[in-house]
Parts: C-alpha cells; structure tokens; sequence
C-alpha cells in the first residue's frame, strides 16, 4: 500500500508529458500539480519542455489585444440602465 | 407594504449588479473572440445582459460566469442563426490585434523576444478556427477549460484536446523555424 502510493507520486515523463499543459493551465487538482511540479523541478527534459510551453502561453497572451475602454464603459452604462429602468425597449438608452 | 412585482424587481437588480456588471470585461472578451470583431461584440454582450437582467431574479447565485457564458453562447446562436450565410464570420479577415511590447533587458534580447511572438502570432494565425477559438478563450481571455466549454457549448475535454494540440502545433513551427525559445535561437 504505501510503495503503491510512494509509485504514485513519483511521476513518469510520459506521465507529466500527458498532464503538461493542462498543469501549466492550472487545471489539474493540488496532489497531482505538487507531483508534476516535483518532477519538473528534477528532470532536465521536461523542465525544458516545460518552459516552452509557458513561453508559448505567455506569448499568446501578448496576442490578446487592449479591451476598448469605450466600449466597457457603454456596456457598463448599458448594464446601468437596465437596472434603473428595466428592460423596456421605450427606455432604450 | 411593496408589491411582489417590486420584491422581485429589487432582487432582479441586486443579482444584476452582484454578478452581471463585474462579468462585463470578460463577456466583452470572448464576444469578442467568438465574433471577431468589436462592433458586433458589443451588440452580443447587450443581448447577454438584456437575457441576464431578464433571468436574474431567478438565479441562484452559483457560478454566475459560467451562467452568463451560457446566456452568451444562446445569445450568439439566435443572432448568427438570423443571419445570411456570407455576413457570417470569415475567419480569415478577423481583425489584428495589437501586440503589447515586452520590455527586455538587451536590445539582442529584444529581437529575440519579438521573433519569438511574431512567430507564435503566425502560427496562431495559421490553426483551423476551431483551435484558434479556444486558444482566444483560453490564452487569451483567461477562461478555464469549464468556462471556455460553457462558452462554445461542447465539453471540457473537447476544449481541452483543441487547445493542447493547438499548442503542439504552434510548437512544433517554432522549432521548424529554430525559434524553440524567447531569447534563445537554437542553430
Ligand atoms: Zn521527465
């Protein structure tokens, strides 16, 4: 019992290849992320694999644009004047 | 003595304000991502409050972005469902994004770093739309793998499975390309 759980935290790299992305997504429960965590910090391969991966999230994330702040701020008067006034089209904005 | 229409009227206001008016960037972000363009962003994100202040006295106050992505989703089928074929989305014309600049320390580094995501931006560009898509709802608005299903209305792990292999693909012309690292050209 206690080999079989000590096994179980001691990831494989396929097994941390298969969970990668979604642990760097933040999507895998805490006692998993821990193990991966562990295993990326002790293997030089996908500690590598790893940080292009993260390189690549990050560089998507530049790609979202600025939200136009107009635009926020009309959707925001909308949502205001919905709640003052209802949704009675007459009342339109 | 208030009446129940005003009971239910104050209800309907307080959810509106406690769980729609902070949702509004995100909505605002994946309208955007599913649209492709702000005009019509603008006008879905209307339609999903409209829906919500409508159906907010009667909900019960849990997961209210996953409520409303699904509220949007609705939305977003009603309104590309009236529509004429060629007025629906060409994924291929959808609007530039701005890139943000990433400050570096060299000005080498700077290159490097801006190759890097240039190359990942063309990559991207060059995914089948429904990779893009959850990439957009993802990556870039921040959505979790649950709310990007709500979103679009298929499961989790299809969600999934189009984004880790989006992000293979992206990989894999990187190292095409001997970009396989910010900062770092492998030769
Ligand atoms: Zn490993």
């Amino acid at each position: 019992m206690i080999r079989f759980r000590r096994r179980r935290t001691m990831l494989t790299c396929r097994e941390v290849g298969r969970v990668l992305q979604a642990h760097l997504d933040g999507e895998i429960e805490h006692q998993k992320a821990q193990a991966v965590a562990t295993h990326l910090n002790g293997c030089a391969g996908c500690g590598l694999e790893a940080d292009v991966y993260s390189e690549i999230k990050a560089a998507l994330r530049r790609q979202a644009g600025e939200l136009a702040p107009d635009a926020v701020e009309r959707l925001r008067r909308f949502g205001e004047h919905l709640s003052a006034h209802g949704d009675d089209p007459l009342s339109a904005p | 003595m208030p009446s129940g229409e005003q009971v239910q009227r104050v209800e309907r206001e307080r959810a509106f304000a406690q769980y729609v008016v902070p949702e509004i960037d995100v909505l605002l972000r994946v309208a955007t991502s599913l649209t492709g363009n702000l005009a019509d962003a603008e006008d879905l994100v209307q339609d999903t409050l409209i829906r919500a202040y409508r159906a907010a006295d009667r909900f019960d106050g849990r997961h209210p972005r996953a409520w409303l992505l699904t509220i949007l989703r609705n939305a977003q089928r009603n309104r590309v469902r009236g529509r004429r074929p060629e007025l629906l989305r060409d994924p291929d014309t959808e609007g530039h994004r701005i890139e943000e600049a990433n400050p570096s320390p060299s000005a080498e580094g700077e290159a490097l770093a801006a190759e890097f995501d240039a190359v990942v931006a063309e990559a991207f560009a060059k995914l089948p739309r429904h990779m893009r898509e959850v990439v957009e709802l993802v990556d870039f608005d921040g959505l979790s793998y649950r709310e990007a299903a709500d979103a679009l209305g298929v499961p989790p792990g299809t969600v999934m499975s189009r984004l880790h292999r989006a992000r293979q693909r992206i990989r894999r012309y990187l190292d095409d390309r001997g970009v396989s690292h910010r900062g770092q050209v492998s030769t």
